[in-house]
């Protein structure tokens, strides 16, 4: 959706574009900043979702989906229409919201009532709630992936299925372990199973090692380093497959399996028990179905069935590269991983939303009401219980 | 034979160059969906809007880490 040309065009031109991942809006900071993330919590229909907001942080519009291509920028039009009524918090109007706009239209969200306090900075020695940082000494590592034919890259660059980037971290521990080896040896599993894991293309929700309700039903993991000096050479292949999971008997109806076949090669160069950088490159096979079985219409446009996403059947060539290096001193700090909720809820959040845009917003009422208790639980660090009530909120929804 | 010629020269490369050539000549330089410059602070892209009196387009995801900004 945001790489169609007008869409591009008209952002740029009239608006701010900010971009914030669902998981600190669902879980802000206790902090006035993480107020306004609690006011744009406050009127999300789901987890994830387009808006627009005024000066003042208050949210003008909510809209999961759209009903055809020009209906995005059609949108984006009505919200500048709402933003010159309620430029900051002079005005209070209530939040519009939509499942898909124009067709599905939401009960409106009350205004909040109070102007929010729009702090000027971030507090003293905290980091951005989008920027956490990472334990000292720790490899941020960057993965490019594509998809080939006939030995070249595939031109295309929009579909997932096509070309993807990815980043994934490792630890200090899982590095000391990889630069203890001597000789010929197995890489450590840590290290193995993350380079392996987002060597794939397609969405999140794909990954033949383990996806949101997902299976992983084959998990050949057989790379190996050959020491020299401060130089690992990295060898070997590796095998994931999985697919759909059906036990329990409740999925939000999605069909997939991904299988993907590699060959790898690399360089990591170690010191001091840590890896100073890491190079590998991968190449092989992958094929990969998505699908839901109550999905929309194959002809629908794409931007009508953006959480459960399109139609996707590949077979092809595929390789991969990553790069790692120490991560600077402007990313070191406290970060997500340490006393953050488990990833459980988020995948259990996406499939919440999912399920409700499937649905067409059938059941939306009954989930509010767990989510009006999940905010509060999860500020709390109540993981555990704001976990379950995800789980009674899937539930709950009609077949 | 290419493949094989490459093989052989990424296992006698010491100094990463021919891993790190391979890396970069898979990435796409100017993929459409990077047009739009995402803010990913809150607080700085409201100062911007107040300063730019343009209202703020949000979009909260969940997606891939990296700005890997599609959807």
């Amino acid at each position: 959706m945001f790489s169609k040309e007008e869409v591009v065009r008209r952002i740029n031109r009239d608006f701010i574009p900010v971009a914030l991942k669902a998981g600190k809006v669902a879980n802000p900071p206790d902090d006035p900043e993480g107020r306004l993330y609690r006011e744009i919590g406050r009127s999300m229909p789901a987890p994830q979702g387009i808006g627009v907001l005024n000066s003042a942080g208050k949210v003008l519009a909510w809209s999961l989906m759209f009903d055809g291509d020009s209906d995005v920028t059609a949108f984006f039009e009505a919200c500048l229409g709402s933003f010159r009524e309620s430029p900051d918090a002079a005005r209070p109007l209530p939040v519009r919201r939509w499942m898909s706009y124009p067709g599905r239209k939401l009960e409106d969200a009350p205004d909040p009532g109070v102007a929010l306090d729009v702090p000027a900075g971030h507090p003293a020695g905290r980091r951005c709630p989008a920027t956490p940082g990472w334990p000292e000494g720790t490899l941020a590592c960057r993965v490019v992936g594509r998809a080939f034919r006939d030995g070249k890259p595939v031109a295309d660059t929009l579909r997932q299925e096509h070309y993807a980037e990815d980043r994934f971290e490792l630890t200090p521990d899982a590095q000391r372990a990889l630069a203890s080896g001597e000789g010929r040896f197995r890489l450590p599993e840590e290290v193995a199973r993350a380079l392996v894991s987002r060597a794939f293309l397609g969405v999140l929700d794909v990954n033949p090692l383990g996806a949101p309700g997902g299976r992983n039903e084959r998990q050949v993991l057989d790379l190996w380093g050959r020491r020299e000096g401060a130089l690992i050479h990295l060898e070997g292949t590796s095998d994931a497959a999985g697919g759909h999971d059906r036990a329990g008997g409740r999925t939000d109806g999605r069909l997939w399996s991904h299988e993907v076949r590699l060959s790898w090669r690399g360089l990591i160069e170690v010191g001091e028990g840590r890896i100073v950088r890491l190079l590998a490159v991968a190449e092989g096979r992958a094929r990969l179905k998505w699908g839901n079985e109550r999905m929309f219409p194959a002809d629908a446009s794409e931007v009508s069935r953006l959480p459960g996403g399109r139609p996707i059947d590949f077979d092809g060539e595929v390789r991969f590269g990553v790069e790692g290096r120490p991560v600077g001193p402007d990313e070191i700090g406290a970060g997500p991983q340490e006393g953050g909720p488990p990833p459980a809820i988020r995948r259990k959040m996406e499939r919440l939303q999912k399920a409700l845009a499937e649905r067409g917003g059938r059941g939306a009422d009954r989930v509010r009401g767990f989510l009006e208790r999940f905010g509060p639980l999860m500020k709390e660090g109540r993981f555990e219980e704001a976990e379950a009530l995800l789980d009674q909120a899937l539930r709950s929804l009609p077949d | 034979m290419m493949t094989c010629v490459l093989a052989a020269l990424l296992l006698q490369d010491a100094s990463g160059d021919a891993f790190r050539a391979q890396i970069d000549a898979l990435k796409a330089p100017d993929v459409a969906w990077r047009g739009i410059a995402w803010r990913t602070c809150l607080l700085d892209g409201l100062k911007a809007s107040r300063e730019a009196k343009k209202p703020v387009a949000l979009w909260v995801f969940i997606d891939r880490p990296a700005d890997d900004a599609r959807c």
